[in-house]
């Protein structure tokens, strides 16, 4: 028999590392690109470098992301069984862990989606690049203070404590929203999630696909390839 | 790079404020100079315990007060032996006690507070006795800062001063929970009793309707709240020993359970709304890069 707590400290020990591989390969990427792309001001020994690394990097951060993303989901189905259910809700700091380790699974979930659907040729598109490099800051942002409110939890202590009061964040309060004010937002974004989606739609932005040929002339960013 | 993070890191701690749990010092403190602005619950654990619980008339006791868990990580946080929870004649000698030491050993006032909390302490205060023979409770109250104001109090301990017991008489004191204070989901009933031997029987009521019937230690029970309505019920503990001796006890709380539930509702509200947030942010940033792509292209084109 398989104990929920053993297979939710393993899962969550999984997910820190693939996410945090993850992180660190799709910066160095995002630098590579960039090296590349000054070629003609970069040392050539860097850039040749920067061509051979980026393309071992970029993979190993799209399978890296997906093997966090699984130990995420599995992380919190084990988390649900490995303490009584009212026990879970009973403190903020539990909640709010719930409530980060949620929006972390919905935002690395948004970067696996981006890769997946346009490939690794979305490095020589700028726009989708940025878009790509925010979401895994952001999210990584976020896994990092579910993990330290983990840490806060079990020891009483995270090294994000300093962060917290410089910033104000009373983490031991649970994050919530009036519920009126929740469901405002819930509405807009709704309405920003199905506008987005009919513009996409008529500009028939839902079809398009990036491959070298199309981007990387316009835009003179290569792709990060296996060289 | 290593020189950069060493930098930022020291910079985060020169610049974090530091706020102060009560902000005297260690001094004496009445108990309403902190119920004012230290309004907010802390989830931090307060015990007490005592070297004996029935001291001779101007004899020694050692009280123990140990605080764990809480918000005041790196913070500061205090500590005040009280004698009562009443804004006034609360401090130990009020009732008749003697502070001979305070945890530092070279003072003795009832108030001990450090600038840097780390998670749990545990502080003694040794006292005399009142001379005057009788049943006396002294209390604990933790104040910290952190982001609110935060507080907790400690159940009490019963002393009973000069006899094992007024004859015929146990001595009973609801530790938990706090009189007057608000309870939701499970909440432990508990009883301490002087003299604690030989108890034949401890029955709890809640209401004037008897709950359960013990008749060993440990005498505490779980309640489910959500068997009652909201608002306030009296809690009631009667005991009886072996030489026939009797102790009663009563405290009222107030059960607010739709509170709870209108906060977990607030929580799950605000889990659904960013999630949509988080989806619609990315739909829409997918969307404006593919869009920008596309007039970029097509300037390329022309």
């Amino acid at each position: 028999m398989v104990s929920m707590g053993g297979l939710h400290a393993l899962t969550a020990e999984l997910h820190s590392g693939f996410l945090t591989l993850a992180f660190f390969c799709i910066m160095i990427v995002a630098g590579a690109q960039i090296i590349v792309r000054l070629r003609n001001r970069m040392p050539s020994r860097l850039v040749r470098w920067a061509i051979k690394v980026r393309g071992y990097a970029e993979i190993t951060s799209y399978v890296s992301a997906i093997g966090g993303v699984a130990g995420l989901i599995v992380s919190a189905w084990s988390g649900m069984y490995a303490w009584p259910i009212d026990k879970l809700f009973d403190n903020d700091l539990i909640r709010n862990k719930i409530l980060l380790t949620a929006y972390a699974t919905v935002l690395w979930g948004g970067v696996v989606f981006i890769r997946t659907r346009f490939g690794r040729s979305l490095w020589a598109c700028p726009a989708m690049a940025t878009v790509y490099v925010a979401m895994t800051f952001v999210a990584f942002g976020m896994v990092a203070i579910a993990g330290c409110l983990g840490s806060k939890i079990f020891r009483d202590e995270s090294l994000l404590e300093p962060l917290y009061s410089l910033v104000g964040l009373n983490v031991d309060k649970a994050f919530q929203l009036d519920i009126n004010v929740a469901a405002a937002v819930a509405l807009v974004s709704s309405v920003a999630l199905i506008g987005s989606l009919v513009l996409a739609r008529r500009k028939n932005l839902d079809t398009v696909r990036f491959a070298p040929e199309t981007c990387q002339k316009t835009f003179k960013w290569d792709e990060p390839a296996i060289v | 790079m290593a020189l950069f993070l060493v930098a930022l890191l020291t910079a985060i701690a020169v610049v974090s404020p530091t706020i102060t749990a009560h902000g005297t010092g260690d001094s004496n403190e009445q108990y309403g100079c902190s119920t004012d602005c230290h309004t907010v619950q802390s989830n931090s654990v307060i015990t007490m315990s005592a070297s004996t619980t029935t001291p001779t008339p101007g004899g020694t006791v050692t009280v123990t007060v140990s605080v764990s868990g809480g918000e005041a990580s790196s913070t500061p946080l205090g500590v005040m032996l009280l004698s009562a929870l009443s804004t006034s004649g609360s401090l130990p000698s009020d009732a008749g006690w003697t502070i001979v030491s305070d945890p530092t050993g070279a003072t003795a006032y009832n108030y001990h507070e450090i600038e840097l909390y780390t998670g749990s302490v545990s502080w003694t205060w040794t006292l005399t006795a009142p001379t005057s023979e009788g049943l006396y409770t002294l209390y604990a109250r933790e104040i910290h800062g952190n982001g609110e104001t935060y507080s907790r109090n400690s159940a009490g301990v019963a002393f009973v001063v000069g006899t094992t017991g007024p004859p015929g008489q146990i001595s009973l004191v609801i530790t938990s929970p706090e009189a007057d204070s608000e309870v939701s989901e499970a909440v432990v009933v508990a009883a301490s009793m002087v003299p604690s031997s030989d108890i034949l029987y401890a029955i709890l009521s809640i209401d004037g309707v008897q709950v359960d019937n013990k008749t060993e230690a440990p005498f505490e029970w779980t309640i489910d709240t959500h068997l009652y309505a909201d608002g306030v019920h009296s809690i009631n503990i009667t005991a009886t020993n072996s030489t026939g001796a009797h102790g009663y006890s009563e405290v009222s709380v107030t059960v607010n359970n739709a509170g709870e539930n209108q906060r977990l509702l607030e929580w799950m509200w605000t889990m659904a709304a960013g999630t949509i947030l988080i989806i619609a942010s990315i739909s829409s940033l997918i969307v404006v890069a593919l869009l920008i792509r596309k007039r970029l292209m097509e300037k390329e084109g022309k």
